[in-house]
């Protein structure tokens, strides 16, 4: 065991310094955890050999998070963030889950978790799922379809009793074809859909902007759309004990959790936006585990004997280019720009190994995810070239934008300046922008053509363990207002016919391959330059055990324990 | 007494007037449109326009001044933009907590102040006067936020004599006074450094005024005691100076925590105000200037009170 | 009479600083001004170190060993003694004896610059106020006793902050911080003078109200100013340091003493050099330009004078 580990930690030290690529590390360490038990692999990626060995799950103790920013609001509906979502979904849950214990997998399984089991029509117009039964809501209340059809409702039946404006606006994507919610019966809960919508179960697990999991509809009668946000009550594994604003938010073990209950007490999250304080509290004991340690520091708090993890998830850093801008109209530019680009030194570099060199624009950590997408190499000179081609011979100015800060952001204003730098080498001179986080948003929104915003290119950072995410991205019905919510604000609308096909489709291969396709040709016309994919490091006292890091954003907290 | 009492209560609402003034413009100042940072990714031209008429943006200035002045006289501050919860609800949690600091600090200030002041005062030109001397110069020039990394380094993380983070331990089931005191020394300490290097050097000014004013010297011909000399006669006389420079420092104790709770991530409205500019999120800002802004505004006008009952050439003036 | 009213100064001066006032009455009392001055030996020291640092700040490009903003990734974090980098390296492997260099630009600009315009500002208001008396003196006066009214810091990190960061800003609300404290010194300068013997004279003998105030107001309003100024400049690198430590300052990668050791926080246990080098500067540069500015008053004091 000492052997694999050893070799876990020497490919875990490559991958983490660049030496290798993500693609290669999920491969080695799959053949790694194939030769070790499962186990095994488990623990060497956070606990000392010596322990695990001997040291079995103990029930018990308090776990103290240090988290990058506050938390927006506990309501899983109508909240949007990873930050949040990572402590409501201890609380709620939905009719599947990802299984997030296994982290050697190149994207998370779909599991039953409130429907026990669940089929789709010969039309793929109607899904119905088996409820699971015993099953309580927090306050007592049981689960059953009628609160499942009340909790759907709230997000999309306008003229519900119980809808609700916000949750409507976080959880479009989910509910976009839903034409209907039945209930036969008390253990049945059938969705009726307006068209095919072939990622509709990947969308159901999604998380972070709006949720498909559930609230005790007796909670949301008392404490009403807005109230429910102080008393979160869902069915999960832990429940809701107190929340300060600014200080801390706790949740303790449910003990009459329905499914396996976590060793965990309790978890005690507490915002401290100061990277330097995060780490400066975990190097003291007061917390046990922090997210986004900020880089530079990383090294030294490892030399003190803190673990750190970090694997591969569903995030993409990224510039869309504004193709109404007569700088950007010809592919060859945008794609002089692709090569022009250092991806991988400004992911060791910049980021020390926090971050790898994105290949394609789709997300990381979806089906349709292809680890031997071959993106354009980094090649300055060919990109000079094409850009005089394209007839730019003296390169040309431009304007970019970005913002200073933001939940998945990473560093964004040294990572544009590195980009400014590297886009000087091809003769673009671009000038670079900042807002705020919440501002930039309120730009961005506006796409990139429109007169109060007009730019070359914006940034923005997000993704998704489900393909749509990349339909969402760059499908032209997503494009700025007078469109629509504006995601990409890019005007591109070349994949178009490929999203739609790949939207539609029933089984899950021909789908990948439709998605893979319409990743090729998006690559081909290049409406975007995709940088970076964020590596989520983390870092814990070696007190911790059982954490999983698996392909995705959040974690599933009922297999950590406090040695 | 009474008279100036009525004169000096009275002068402070034209103040607290203006100060609502200065901070409502303020917030005018601000680039961006606050309706499109409120909804974020929903934004649309039609939904901005309803905001910034539900926000009351479409009205002239002196309104919209008017509504938020009475808003804010009945405790409403509005809603955090980041947040989405009343303003208030931030607020008056964090400002008790930056109370309780910096009460510690005003009580280490005023005692170490007082004593090395004192001490140096009485012994003009001794090794502790000159250590004294030198040790508050160098304190007086300290950034707070400099001395708070370096006490945390020494006395948090290589001695681990005191926490390094936060008011109260987050493992402990309750809150006790014990563990509130062990988290404060660290910031109190850094909090009243330079207020205490100032105190001290001005109580001991005070008192070789005093001193060299013959006072004393006719005193202890009398045959009062050394203690009496100094603390009955020398202090009396040297208070009115001293209790105004310790009102000053409130100010400077209230402004210096915002650093101290920055460093020690101390939950005060300091570390509020911090985070919510960087998270642009400015009725948040707004409130907590208010709030602590009036705090200041009546502490002063406490001390100046408690200075004219005793020095009465300030009455007269 | 109020706090403020009483020209309190953060030195915790408790007398009103209008003695200095008296002095220049002749042109011919400078050279007693310097004489005294120069027999202060602390505060003789204390001006060459300013005007050390400032020569070295303004030859930055000349003296600085390397490129602050360049940064050599095998060395980060090296300790002080390092060969060829005598006060170490950063987090990102920059020199900070490089960043220590440049940086005094900045820290020392942010605290020069407003001090000064503040000050000119001031001496204008104090000089309008106290001079014209009545209802331009309330009008003035009134109004600034609003901004009295915010703690110092307070005040000066909420502009910046809702301004954005950037050194411009900075600059502004410092200045905007600093303008009420010194427009009261002016004030009462001037209206002190205003009230001497020797203004009633000049009018006697026909000196229209624009000529006393440039003739004799004005120089001696100018004095006091001098003196509360240079231990402002002091105060203001601290806080200036302050506001760039909590990010509302400059941008990275342009160092500057308040943005050096908010970067070391990262590394508080493992390298403590990198925070407490730049705050062992800030301390003592301040502590220069208060010494100074002792120096200065003490030597402007015809009682101090022996």
């Amino acid at each position: 065991m000492d052997q694999s580990r050893a070799a876990f930690e020497g490919i875990e030290a490559a991958f983490i310094e660049g030496r290798i690529s993500r693609r290669q590390f999920i491969r080695t360490s799959s053949q790694i955890g194939a030769a070790a038990s499962a186990t095994a692999v488990l623990t060497s990626l956070g606990v000392p050999a010596r322990a695990a060995a001997q040291d079995k799950p103990k029930r018990g103790g308090t776990l103290v998070i240090g988290k990058e920013s506050e938390l927006d609001i506990l309501d899983p509906h109508s909240a949007g963030g990873w930050v949040t979502w990572r402590v409501s979904k201890q609380m709620h849950e939905g009719l599947l889950d990802e299984d997030l214990t296994k982290d050697n997998v190149p994207y998370p399984a779909l599991i039953p978790k409130l429907a026990t089991s669940w089929s789709v029509s010969k039309d793929s117009l109607t899904y119905t799922f088996q409820l699971r039964k015993g099953v309580k809501f927090h306050d007592g209340t049981p689960f059953d379809a009628a609160a499942v059809k009340f909790n759907v409702e709230r997000c999309y039946k306008k003229d519900a009793p119980q809808f609700y404006p916000r949750a409507n606006a976080y959880t479009t994507w989910l509910w976009q074809f839903l034409k209907e919610v039945k209930t036969p019966d008390e253990g049945t809960v059938q969705f009726v859909l307006t068209e095919p919508y072939g990622e509709f179960l990947r969308q159901l697990v999604q998380g972070g902007g709006g949720a498909a999991v559930f609230i005790s509809p007796t909670a949301l009668k008392k404490y009403g759309n807005e109230g429910i946000a102080e008393h979160p009550t869902g069915t999960g594994p832990f429940r809701f004990v107190q929340r300060v604003r600014g200080e801390k938010v706790v949740i303790e073990r449910n003990p009459d959790y329905w499914g396996t209950p976590p060793y965990l007490d309790r978890i005690i999250d507490r915002p401290m936006p100061e990277p330097a304080a995060r780490m400066t509290a975990l190097e003291a004991g007061e917390v046990d585990m922090i997210y986004v340690p900020h880089p530079d520091g990383i090294a030294g708090l490892k030399d003190k004997g803190f673990k750190l993890m970090q694997g591969p998830t569903p995030h993409v850093w990224y510039f869309a280019f504004n193709l109404r801008d007569k700088n950007y109209q010809d592919v060859r530019v945008r794609r002089a720009i692709n090569m022009a680009i250092d991806r991988e030194g400004m992911a060791k570099q910049l980021l020390k190994g926090t971050a790898v060199a994105a290949r394609g624009l789709q997300a990381p950590c979806c089906p349709s995810y292809d680890p031997n997408f071959k993106d354009y190499p980094y090649d300055p000179a060919q990109a000079k070239k094409l850009i005089a081609e394209a007839g730019f011979p003296n390169g040309f100015e431009t304007t970019w934008q970005t913002s200073v800060d933001g939940s998945g952001q990473l560093i964004p204003v040294p990572m544009a300046e590195w980009i400014q730098r590297d886009l000087a080498k091809v003769g673009i001179k671009m000038k670079l922008r900042t807002y705020e986080w919440i501002t930039y948003i309120g730009y961005w929104i506006k796409g990139t053509d429109d007169p109060s915003n007009k730019v070359g290119s914006q940034q923005m950072s997000w993704g998704m363990t489900s393909d749509y995410w990349l339909d969402i991205v760059t499908h032209s019905t997503h494009v700025a207002p007078p469109g629509g919510a504006g995601q990409n604000g890019g005007y591109y609308s070349g994949a178009d016919k490929l999203l739609d096909a790949a939207r539609v489709e029933m089984d899950p291969t021909k789908r990948s391959a439709l998605y893979r396709k319409a990743n090729v040709k998006i690559k081909e016309d290049a409406p975007a330059v995709p940088i970076i994919n964020d590596l989520a490091p983390l870092m814990f006292s070696p007190k911790v055990r059982g954490f999983v890091h698996a392909p995705e954003e959040w974690y599933d907290m009922t297999t950590v324990w406090m040695a | 007494m009474l008279r100036y009492l009525v004169y000096r209560v009275a002068s402070i609402v034209p103040v607290l007037l203006g100060v609502s003034v200065v901070v409502f413009l303020m917030m005018k100042l601000v680039p961006g449109d606050p309706a499109e940072a409120i909804l974020g990714p929903a934004a649309t031209t039609e939904k901005i326009e309803m905001v910034r008429r539900s926000l009351g943006l479409d009205k002239p200035f002196y309104i919209q001044y008017f509504r938020w002045l009475w808003k804010v006289l009945q405790g409403d501050f509005g809603s955090s933009i980041a947040v989405n919860v009343p303003v208030a609800q931030l607020v008056w949690p964090k400002f008790w907590n930056t109370v309780l600091l910096a009460g510690g600090s005003l009580v280490v200030c005023v005692v170490v102040g007082l004593v090395v002041g004192i001490v140096s005062g009485t012994r003009q030109y001794s090794w502790f006067d000159r250590l004294g001397m030198t040790s508050t110069l160098i304190l007086a020039n300290t950034p707070g936020f400099w001395l708070g990394l370096v006490l945390m380094v020494v006395f948090a993380l290589r001695l681990g004599w005191f926490p390094a983070t936060g008011m109260y331990s987050m493992r402990a089931a309750d809150k006790t006074v014990a563990d509130l005191l062990h988290h404060m020394v660290l910031p109190a300490i850094t909090t009243a450094a330079v207020s205490a290097a100032i105190i001290a050097r001005l109580v001991r000014s005070s008192f070789l005024d005093v001193i060299r004013k013959g006072f004393v010297t006719a005193l202890r011909a009398r045959g009062l005691s050394e203690r009496d000399v100094i603390l009955r006669h020398g202090l009396k006389n040297a208070l009115p100076p001293i209790v105004n420079i310790i009102g000053l420092q409130v100010g400077y104790l209230m402004g210096g925590a915002l650093f101290t709770e920055v460093v020690f991530s101390w939950p005060g409205i300091g570390l509020q105000i911090y985070s919510s500019i960087v998270a642009r999120d400015l009725p948040v800002v707004q409130a907590a200037v208010l709030v602590t802004t009036f705090v200041f505004v009546l502490v002063n006008l406490g001390t100046d009170v408690i200075v004219a009952a005793l020095d009465p050439r300030v009455r007269r003036a | 009479m109020s706090v403020h009213e009483r020209g309190l100064v953060e030195t915790g001066q408790a007398e009103p600083l209008v003695a200095e006032a008296e002095m220049f009455r002749r042109p011919s009392e400078w050279w007693i001004f310097w004489e005294a001055l120069s027999r202060d030996r602390l505060a003789v020291a204390a001006g060459g170190a300013i005007l050390l640092i400032c020569l070295v700040a303004v030859f930055a490009p000349l003296l600085s060993p390397y490129d602050p903003t360049v940064g050599d990734n095998s060395l980060r974090l090296a300790p002080i003694g390092t060969p060829g980098h005598l006060l170490g390296l950063d987090g990102q492997g920059r020199d900070i004896l490089s960043r220590l260099i440049w940086g005094g630009r900045v820290s020392l600009a942010i605290a020069l610059m407003p001090v000064t315009v503040a000050s000119v500002l001031s001496v204008a208001l104090g000089l309008i106020a106290g001079f014209f008396g009545g209802k331009v003196d309330m009008l003035i006066m009134r109004t600034l006793d609003v901004f009295f009214a915010f703690p110092a810091v307070l005040l000066a990190v909420a502009i910046a902050g809702v301004l954005g960061p950037g050194m411009l800003n900075v600059m502004l609300s410092i200045t905007v911080v600093l303008v009420p404290y010194i427009s009261r010194v002016a004030y009462m300068a001037t209206v002190t003078v205003k009230n001497e013997l020797f203004v009633d004279q000049a009018r006697v003998c026909g000196a229209g109200p624009w000529q006393i105030l440039f003739h004799y107001t004005l120089p001696n309003t100018l004095s006091p100013v001098l003196v509360y100024g240079t231990t402002l400049v002091g105060i203001m690198i601290v806080l200036g340091a302050g506001l760039s430590f909590l990010g509302l300052g400059i941008s990275p990668p342009t160092p500057d003493w308040g943005v050096m050791c908010s970067d070391g926080r990262n590394f508080l246990s493992v390298a403590p050099h990198v925070s407490a080098v730049p705050g062992a500067v800030l301390v003592f540069v301040a502590m220069s330009f208060n010494l100074l500015g002792d120096g200065l008053r003490d030597a402007l004091d015809p009682k101090l004078r022996k």
